[in-house]
């Protein structure tokens, strides 16, 4: 006869097989893991993404391996710290779980991390900020790439030749870095340095002419960005009397028509760094911070310096033309 | 057989607990070791069955890889067959059939170039030119290819070079070349045949394949450069390493390698002509059987079928236990002495055999207790009638009138005789209420008796006691002798007038103890004999102590057993002779154990 | 005691019954009232090097940025390089529905073979803008969330045509070079399989005649749309046909930009040459004298046409009635030629 006791027990025991069987063969209590997707932004200081061709390409990489949905903000002016600042806000309320920087102002980040109005884990590109404060930095050492570059046009070229020096007109971290790199080795060689920023069109274009007319001289031109290289470029492209007086033309940038110019020999050398790694990392270290799990917190990548025979050695071949 | 001592809960447990717990011991037991097997032989089955797949897949890989280049290599073939040779350069254009060849595969090849042996430009479709300075010739697959004329040469991947190329693009591509003969009017030269293969059709063939358990694969060259991998640019990158190296030493076949602390199944297949391997991986962790989800599951079905067989489990031991239970409630019920429970049939044969076996006891143990209390019922009886008949008072008034008329005729000797041996017998009749008495008494009070009576009939016969001494101090039973004596006067003595004789012997014959009386007188008829001992007492007789022969019989069977009593054995008009059979027992014996 | 029960038992039942509806519709009435904040759009470019269509891309992203600003809507671009793979366009669109796009714009690799997209799209409930090049009639109708965005390649044509029917006119000398009284014509064309090819090749070529200039092939060529492929061709025929080439008659600015590379490399010859795109490079070499002329299709409005649409279809409003749709579908972007500005 079965006792209160025992039909207590069968019950208990009916419960616990009902439990199992949902826990097992439903839904209802462990959800099976649907993939989950990472929403994150990535901001750069830039008003387009030409200069970031190779890093999109290892983000879209990384975005497609972890499955993240990756949004590409750029500005509507190019360096304004203020309009990153509002875009960085906007990004993060809008659910983005994880930022990528680029950063126009560093110090501006660091008063809002330090007022906590950035909330979401921060992943800085190309910058620097004591890492207590961000998840991941992922970086150049663009001062040391400066010097890298300047050796090399020391190596090339003598100290009489002057040497011009061609910026965008913005206030940009990078840029900056890489400037004062490259003046502090050419100012201890002692060569002759001289500091362009376009602030009208043709900026450059007149530079160079100064130097065909009226008296025909002779410069090294060192650009400090990608535009300002690409520009360049263009202009001897167009004239070969202006690329006859140019002694070489040097700067720095992976996009596609630079390595062109780099090849037609309009550029001189160039230093490089493998960007598409750096897209990838981006994002993966985004990704890790999401799910509270970083794995390495600074990663600073190597600079090479390039001409143009280097374009078809194999490991200079895979970084500078990523496959996709 | 001694058993250890079990713990005392199994001891006591009920026989239904017992059985439900080895029953559901065993069948978890079983449960398990089947579920534990099942699942190592899915497991190894579907490991199998995947390694199969993909080995399936890979041999597919392998032809598509196979055909892929085969096609490409026909087409060089029939550019080179079909148009060089038959071309006269110095006339005609091969650009049409060129082209032609090219829109049929345009998705894998990317440009088809002619060059002449000193690297100029004769066609290329789509149309190309080759880069300002660029000189062909100093190319090393150009070399190569001039070199070892009978040969397809390939190159591992690489960024298009030769040709100008729009600003912002860059192709990937695999260049095959080979050596041709070029017709310039009478003269032949040497050339090359240049087809750049366009790296993303062959990257598409290989995407999208997965091998299952997440496996994948990967194209080397047979020096070990890696020609195609998913992961391809990282590696390049160094953000993901692989194991090519190694695996360009192996041959075609299956291997076991551990790279980076995780063992994967290898395997290796050429690709025809090109010298190219494909590398299928597997990596040998466990496979999906490994979820979560799933060992929930396992756990799941082997709870529920636990649950389905206990359950049977619980019906049947209720059906075997149910009844032994109620049979043990009637056996309490019996114990506790109502024997006249209804006892339990019911259950199974044996519950039924056992419960009408326990009736039956039961009903047999209440017929012997009946018995019991009925013998304990006649034995009192015969010990009363014996004592009443210890003292006989017809007996003892004849013997005082016999000793009042010898006081009153001066025969003093007699009467003191007559008075002592009265006062014997009577003694010896009661011997303290005892039962049993040495033998020495028992022939003491028969010899009295006998005294008595001969006196008073008048000699009218005589006697003789013989006992072996060894006997006397034997047990006998009281009021034995002197019944049968009475018998053997009255029915046999009376009409003898004077020769009648009544001898008494008492001996032992080794465990056994004879009393004979033995006399000449009538005699009896068999039946008469027989009857002697089955007839009730019918009437106290007034001669003696009025204890039939029958209460003789019995009370020795009472007291002795079944086997002792008495045997009569007369010869009418002879003589009888009745034998007394008691067990040779001391007197000393018998005394000790009712003392106990 | 029981008719107790039982009414308290109605009664519950009724609460329970109101506070179930009111929740249900409650939750059923809030989609329709939420505004949308923000418009994600797939876009996938036939080949990303072509510079018509970077030109477009370029307007397209200000136009976003534009947009943005001025309504507040943030705009979610996402624009991807097929590399002229279909497959590679499939993959994207793929990729697009999954990663939840409110509306996509294709610019179809092979416009023969839009199905795929067109099932995947319909079957999500994406809008799909269409431009630039134009899948067939067939597959546009098949649902009535296509819509196609492009140029009358009819028009360019004639209005190509019109560029050298104009100047012959005015000045018969400047196109004819060695007064044989013959205009002796290189054509290149663009990808065979593309619609505009063909017809811009038929009409310009049409247009000429009917404007009366005698012209005459001397040859022509596939350079599929491609600067470098141009240049090659052209190179050649520079070495084959030397000094006979009068105009180059080009489909598109790009090869039109390739041929004028090769009357460089060569050595300057006067060779006039007329495109159609009005790329920002064709503009500046028609500027610089190097073209004849091309036909600019305001690739503003262009761009501007195929975001409106977009951000109409995404945020489930009206189109606008700036936007005038044949069949409800097309977008003719309206064209005008472009020559140097005389100064």
């Amino acid at each position: 006869m079965i006792t209160r006791k025992e039909k207590i027990l069968w019950v208990f025991y009916a419960a616990v097989l009902v439990f199992l069987y949902l826990l097992s063969s439903t839904d209802l209590i462990i959800k099976e893991q649907k993939s989950e997707v990472y929403p994150l932004s990535v901001i750069v200081e830039d008003v387009r993404d030409e200069n970031y061709v190779n890093f999109r390409k290892g983000m879209d990489r990384a975005a497609m391996e972890l499955n993240a949905d990756v949004s590409f903000i750029t500005l509507y002016e190019a360096n304004d710290a203020d309009q990153q600042l509002e875009m960085i806000l906007r990004e993060q309320q809008d659910g983005a779980r994880a930022l990528v920087l680029a950063p126009v102002d560093e110090a501006m980040i660091e008063e809002e991390l330090a007022q906590k109005r950035i909330t979401v884990p921060l992943v800085l590109v190309n910058g620097e900020l004591p890492v207590d404060r961000i998840s991941a930095v992922i970086t150049t050492d663009f001062y040391a790439m400066g010097q890298q570059l300047a050796a090399q046009v020391i190596r090339k070229h003598t100290p009489e030749i002057p040497v011009y020096l061609f910026s965008e007109n913005h206030d940009n971290v990078v840029t900056r870095r890489f400037h004062d790199g490259i003046m502090a080795e050419l100012n201890e060689a002692g060569y002759q340095t001289a500091w362009f920023q376009s602030r009208e069109e043709d900026t450059f274009r007149k530079t160079i002419e100064e130097l065909v007319y009226p008296e025909p001289r002779t410069a090294v031109i060192i650009a400090l960005d990608q535009n300002s290289l690409a520009r360049t470029a263009a202009i001897l492209a167009d004239s070969s009397v202006y690329f006859s007086h140019i002694q070489g033309l040097y700067g720095r940038g992976t996009t596609p028509s630079i390595l062109t110019a780099l090849d037609r020999n309009l550029v001189t050398g160039i230093c490089v760094t493998d960007d598409f790694s750096a897209g990838y990392l981006s994002v993966k270290r985004a990704v890790e911070a999401i799910g509270n799990q970083i794995i390495q917190e600074q990663t600073v990548l190597e600079s090479y310096y390039i001409e143009k025979e280097d374009l078809r050695r194999p490991q200079y071949e895979k970084m500078l033309y990523p496959i996709e | 057989m001694a058993e250890p001592q079990k713990s005392g809960f199994l001891n006591k447990a009920s026989i239904r607990y017992t059985i439900y717990i080895y029953f559901t011991v065993s069948a978890l037991v079983a449960i398990l070791l089947i579920g534990i097997s099942m699942y190592g032989r899915l497991s190894s089955q579907m490991t199998a069955t995947i390694q199969e797949e993909n080995q399936a897949m890979l041999s597919q890989v392998n032809r598509s890889v196979d055909a892929y280049l085969r096609t490409i290599m026909k087409l060089s073939d029939s550019l080179y067959y079909g148009v060089i040779k038959n071309a006269d350069m110095s006339k005609e254009s091969v650009n049409n059939e060129f082209t032609l060849l090219y829109d049929n595969n345009k998705d894998s090849i990317s440009n088809i170039a002619l060059l002449s042996k000193d690297g100029e430009l004769l066609s290329a479709v789509p149309a190309a030119r080759l880069k300002t300075g660029l000189d062909v010739t100093r190319e090393e697959w150009f070399e190569n290819t001039l070199r070892r004329t009978d040969n397809l040469h390939f190159t591992t991947p690489h960024v298009q070079y030769i040709f100008d190329n729009n600003e912002n693009q860059y192709r990937w591509v695999i260049s095959m070349s080979r050596a041709v003969e070029i017709t310039h009017g009478t003269s032949t030269d040497q050339g090359v045949l240049l087809m750049d293969i366009s790296y993303g059709s062959l990257k598409q063939l290989l995407d999208n394949i997965t091998l299952g358990n997440r496996g994948y694969l990967y194209l080397i060259s047979s020096t070990g450069e890696m020609i195609y991998h998913p992961q391809m640019q990282l590696i390049d990158a160094g953000q993901v390493q692989e194991n090519s190296q190694v695996a360009a030493g192996y041959r075609d076949g299956n291997y076991r390698e551990t790279f980076r602390g995780e063992k994967r199944d290898i395997t290796v297949k050429s690709v025809g002509y090109t010298g190219w391997k494909i590398i299928g991986v597997t990596p040998e962790k466990g496979i999906a059987l490994n979820n979560l989800k799933t060992k929930l599951f396992l756990v799941f079905v082997v709870a529920f079928f636990l649950f389905v067989l206990v359950i049977i489990n619980a019906y049947i031991s209720n059906r075997i236990t149910v009844p032994i239970q109620k049979l043990e409630k009637s056996v309490n019920a019996l114990e506790a002495g109502e024997l006249d429970t209804e006892v339990y049939t019911g259950g199974s044969y044996e519950i039924q055999h056992l419960g009408r076996s326990i009736g039956d006891m039961a009903h047999q143990i209440q017929v012997l207790m009946n018995d019991i209390v009925a013998e304990h019922e006649s034995k009192r009886k015969s010990e009363f009638d014996t004592l009443q008949s210890q003292i006989n008072p017809h007996f003892l008034y004849n013997t005082l009138d016999i000793i009042v008329w010898m006081i009153e005729n001066e025969q003093k000797a007699e009467a003191v005789k007559l008075v002592t041996a009265l006062a014997r017998f009577f003694r010896i009749s009661l011997s303290k209420g005892k039962s049993i008495i040495p033998v020495r008494d028992e022939l003491e009070h028969v010899r009295n008796y006998l005294m008595i009576q001969q006196m008073r009939f008048k000699n009218k016969f005589i006697y003789e006691i013989n006992a072996a001494p060894e006997v006397l101090n034997l047990a006998s039973l009281k009021l034995m002798l002197q019944p049968l004596v009475e018998n053997a006067i009255y029915h046999g003595m009376e009409f003898m007038d004077g020769d009648g004789r009544i001898t008494i012997t008492a001996r032992q014959d080794g465990a056994d103890l004879w009393f004979t009386i033995q006399d000449n007188g009538l005699g009896m008829t068999k039946e008469q004999a027989d009857s002697l001992l089955t007839d009730q007492p019918h009437k106290s007789s007034n001669r003696g102590s009025g204890i039939g022969v029958k209460n003789v019989n019995e009370r020795i069977r009472l007291y002795f057993g079944e086997e002792y009593g008495l045997t009569i054995e007369s010869e009418p008009d002879e003589g009888t002779c009745v034998s007394i059979h008691l067990p040779a027992t001391s007197y000393q014996e018998i005394m000790e154990k009712e003392k106990k | 005691m029981r008719k107790r029960r039982f009414l308290r038992f109605t009664k519950t039942g009724v609460v329970l019954t109101l506070c179930a509806a009111l929740l249900l519709s409650g939750c059923a009435g809030k989609p329709v009232a939420e505004e949308k904040k923000s418009v994600r759009i797939g876009v996938s470019l036939y080949r990303g090097d072509d510079t018509f269509i970077n030109n477009i891309r370029g307007e397209l992203e200000e136009r976003a940025k534009a947009y943005e600003q001025k309504s507040g809507i943030k705009v979610m671009l996402d624009i991807q390089d097929a590399k002229g793979s279909q497959n590679t366009q499939n993959n994207q669109v793929e990729r697009f529905i999954s990663l939840g796009c409110d509306v996509l714009c294709i610019n179809p690799v092979d416009r023969m073979d839009a199905s795929v997209m067109i099932d995947r799209a319909m079957t999500a409930g994406v809008p799909v803008v269409f431009f630039n090049r134009q899948p067939v009639e067939e597959d546009m109708n098949r649902w009535d969330q296509l819509y196609y965005v492009g140029v009358d390649a009819k028009e360019s044509a004639v209005l190509q045509g019109n560029i050298v029917v104009s100047q012959y006119r005015e000045d018969p000398a400047s196109i004819d070079f060695n007064g044989d009284g013959k205009v002796s014509y290189v054509l290149l064309e663009g990808e065979s399989s593309h619609q505009d090819s063909l017809i811009r090749t038929e009409w310009s070529i049409q247009t000429l005649k009917d404007g009366g200039v005698p012209i005459e092939k001397i040859t022509g060529g596939i350079a599929n749309w491609e600067r470098s492929q141009a240049s090659a061709l052209m190179e050649q025929w520079l070495e084959t046909y030397p000094g006979e080439i009068e105009p180059v008659v080009s489909n598109n600015d790009d090869m039109a930009l390739g041929a004028i590379d090769a009357l460089e490399r060569a050595g300057g010859q006067r060779i006039n040459l007329i495109g159609i795109d009005a790329t920002t490079p064709g503009q500046e070499a028609v500027q610089a004298g190097k073209m004849l002329g091309t036909v600019s299709s305001d690739k503003g409005r262009y761009a501007q046409a195929i975001l409106d649409l977009s951000a109409a279809k995404a945020l489930n409003q009206p189109i606008q009635t700036d936007i005038p749709l044949e069949n409800g579908k097309y977008y003719w972007s309206a064209q005008e030629i472009v020559k140097k500005v005389k100064q």
